[in-house]
């Protein structure tokens, strides 16, 4: 595209995007709905919540078997 | 917006599933506690902290900085504790007395520091650091241990009493630590609390444990039990009233579940202490 | 007798290494350090899939559980914040020969760590609309953007990962074959945002700090939209006047 219309036509964009913002935005009641759980909570005892915490349980081998969404896509394809 | 002492009431401790009801609610609860880490940053998390912080005093309990690590600490995790002490101003600050990192490799515990020779001046000079750099008293918590090291030198509280001497902290006695401690190392819980100096302590947690494979492990996940209680009160008889939190980590209950289990405490440390007149 | 810092060398090498005996501990004691083996690995295993929904939908719980497992045991954790953890497992994931038949994963992790990132990111002042209009059209295109630490773009060259992402927040099965898509995350007052954005260039010029000028040169389509979006998200923090 031309570089000097563009570059004017950009700069009224984000001004006029100033003007767009409703006026009132900074009182506006913020939605606390969907917070992500904290994850630093369990810190020390999320795992014997899963009664894991003394025992070594390291499988050797990778053996899982992916069965979520994917399925919808086809599964697994051909290795690359 | 200032931040003052705590009142020597009940605290609950706020995770991020109640968050939404608590502002919803606004239920009565005298302060809370939140685990600073998970406000680290900006966007929503500590926008919901600010708006309970316009309405609540607000504890900072971190879990992350690693007073003893033998690593210098972490420059940009201790900038990002003082951004949020500085935006929440907080009523108290607290960390643990424990390490979480080794040649730059972090371990995501709470991990038992060795009561062995070098302690003592590498945790004041750390606990000294931090409250430089936050310009305001720190609390250090004494933790729950699933292991002893050969050859300590002295117990955790005659640790805790020498770095409250050499570095003005406070301390944060959780008597749920020190029971779990009793049960899995055979430390004696009652010589501890009547050990640290009167004055030193600055709030105290309460907290269930559970039991796994033969291991009392500090889940946060049960009620209090009966022995804890008993250390709560040892605890406020010998330091006077003072602020005392009740921890739920696992295991969490909805917010109503979890206001009873408060407001048992709270009648708790009333009866202890302000014992009804009794006529002479 | 050890020292307060060689206890502490003692307990992290039997942290790395299960064959290693703690000689530091108590013989009483010395197996339970399992417990904090554990509750190292297990904490970061647990925080993982927050951070990668996406990622964990598509394999279902146990595959991503194990592939935590496997990363959690060769990437040491570089942060005590588990909010911080996970920067690597992309990477990750690219490298790991079991999901080699998953070859879009990687890219999908890509893209949800960037919305996991825009959720924590730092909050930034906007620019002040001022400092623009005291600009003319030549100054404005010399000049460089500073854009908010929320705004990402991320891009993949042979999956339609904002297809993907779409499918799981309710949209139609993606087509895998419909080829390579780029996503814009970013952040407003009402959460983190995302959108697929086909004409990328310039923005990925304008976030590499190019001058405004030359990044916009790169627009195949107008490019005003999507900064005007930007700019009244207040994801527009800086601008820096490269004039003499």
């Amino acid at each position: 595209m031309n570089k000097q219309i563009l570059a004017a036509s950009a700069l009224t964009a984000l001004l006029g995007a100033t003007l767009a913002i409703p006026a009132l935005a900074a009182e506006q009641e913020k939605c606390f709905g969907i917070a992500k759980a904290g994850q630093n909570d369990c810190k020390g005892n999320s795992h014997s919540c899963a009664g894991q915490a003394s025992k070594d349980s390291d499988p050797k081998e990778f053996k899982a078997v992916a069965a979520g969404t994917c399925v919808k896509m086809g599964g697994t394809l051909k290795a690359m | 917006m200032t931040h003052t002492p705590l009142a020597p009431l009940a605290g609950l401790g706020l995770r991020s599933p109640h968050i939404a009801d608590v502002l919803a609610q606004r239920p009565v609860v005298a302060w809370w506690e939140v685990h600073s880490e998970n406000y680290f940053g900006g966007g929503e998390p500590i926008a919901a902290l600010e708006a309970i912080r316009a309405d609540y005093p607000v504890s900072l309990h971190g879990v992350g900085l690693g007073l003893g690590s033998v690593d210098p600490l972490d420059e940009q995790h201790l900038q990002q504790l003082k951004q949020l002490v500085d935006r929440i101003q907080p009523a108290l600050v607290s960390e643990h007395l424990c390490w979480n990192r080794h040649q730059q490799r972090f371990f995501n515990d709470l991990l038992p520091v060795p009561r062995l020779e070098g302690a003592l001046p590498l945790l004041a000079a750390r606990i000294a650091q931090v409250q430089d750099v936050l310009g305001r008293q720190l609390l250090i918590e004494n933790v729950s241990s699933y292991v002893a090291f050969q050859h300590e030198q002295c117990t955790e509280a005659e640790l805790l009493a020498e770095l409250v001497a050499r570095t003005g902290c406070g301390v944060l006695l959780d008597v749920n630590n020190l029971y779990v401690n009793t049960l899995n190392l055979g430390s004696d819980a009652l010589a501890e609390i009547n050990y640290l100096p009167i004055g030193c302590v600055g709030e105290i947690h309460v907290a269930g444990f559970e039991t796994v494979d033969g291991v009392t492990i500090d889940t946060h996940g049960a009620p209090v039990c009966a022995e804890v209680w008993a250390l709560l009160d040892a605890a406020l008889q010998r330091f006077g009233p003072l602020p005392v939190l009740l921890e739920r980590d696992c295991n969490l209950p909805p917010l109503a579940g979890l206001l009873a289990e408060y407001r048992e405490l709270a009648a708790h440390i009333t009866r202890t202490t302000q014992p009804e007149a009794v006529p002479c | 007798m050890l020292s307060y810092a060689e206890a502490i060398a003692d307990f992290a090498h039997a942290l790395n290494d299960t064959d290693h005996q703690a000689q530091a501990l108590s013989d009483a004691s010395r197996e339970r350090i399992a417990v904090y083996r554990n509750n190292a690995r297990l904490n970061r295993i647990d925080a993982l899939p927050a951070a990668f929904p996406t990622v964990a939908a598509l394999v279902g719980d146990d595959y991503f559980r194990a592939l935590a497992r496997e990363y959690v045991k060769t990437t040491p954790a570089l942060s005590a914040n588990l909010h911080d953890d996970g920067a690597g497992l992309a990477g990750f994931i690219a490298g790991f020969a079991p999901a080699r038949d998953l070859p879009y994963l990687a890219d999908v992790a890509r893209l949800d760590w960037a919305m996991h990132r825009a959720y924590y990111a730092d909050d930034v002042a906007a620019l002040d609309p001022q400092r623009l209009a005291a600009l003319d059209g030549d100054g404005f295109m010399r000049g460089r953007l500073r854009l908010h630490p929320a705004v990402a773009l991320v891009q993949s060259t042979d999956w339609p990962i904002a297809d993907i992402l779409a499918m799981h927040q309710g949209g139609p099965d993606a087509a895998l074959a419909a080829g390579g898509q780029a996503v814009l995350v970013w952040r407003s007052r009402a959460g983190v945002q995302h959108t697929r954005l086909d004409d990328v260039h310039w923005l990925a010029a304008l976030l590499a700090g190019q001058a405004v000028g030359d990044a916009l040169a790169l627009a195949h389509t107008d490019p005003n939209p999507v900064l005007a979006r930007l700019f009244a998200d207040g994801l527009i923090c800086d601008f820096e006047d490269t004039t003499p």
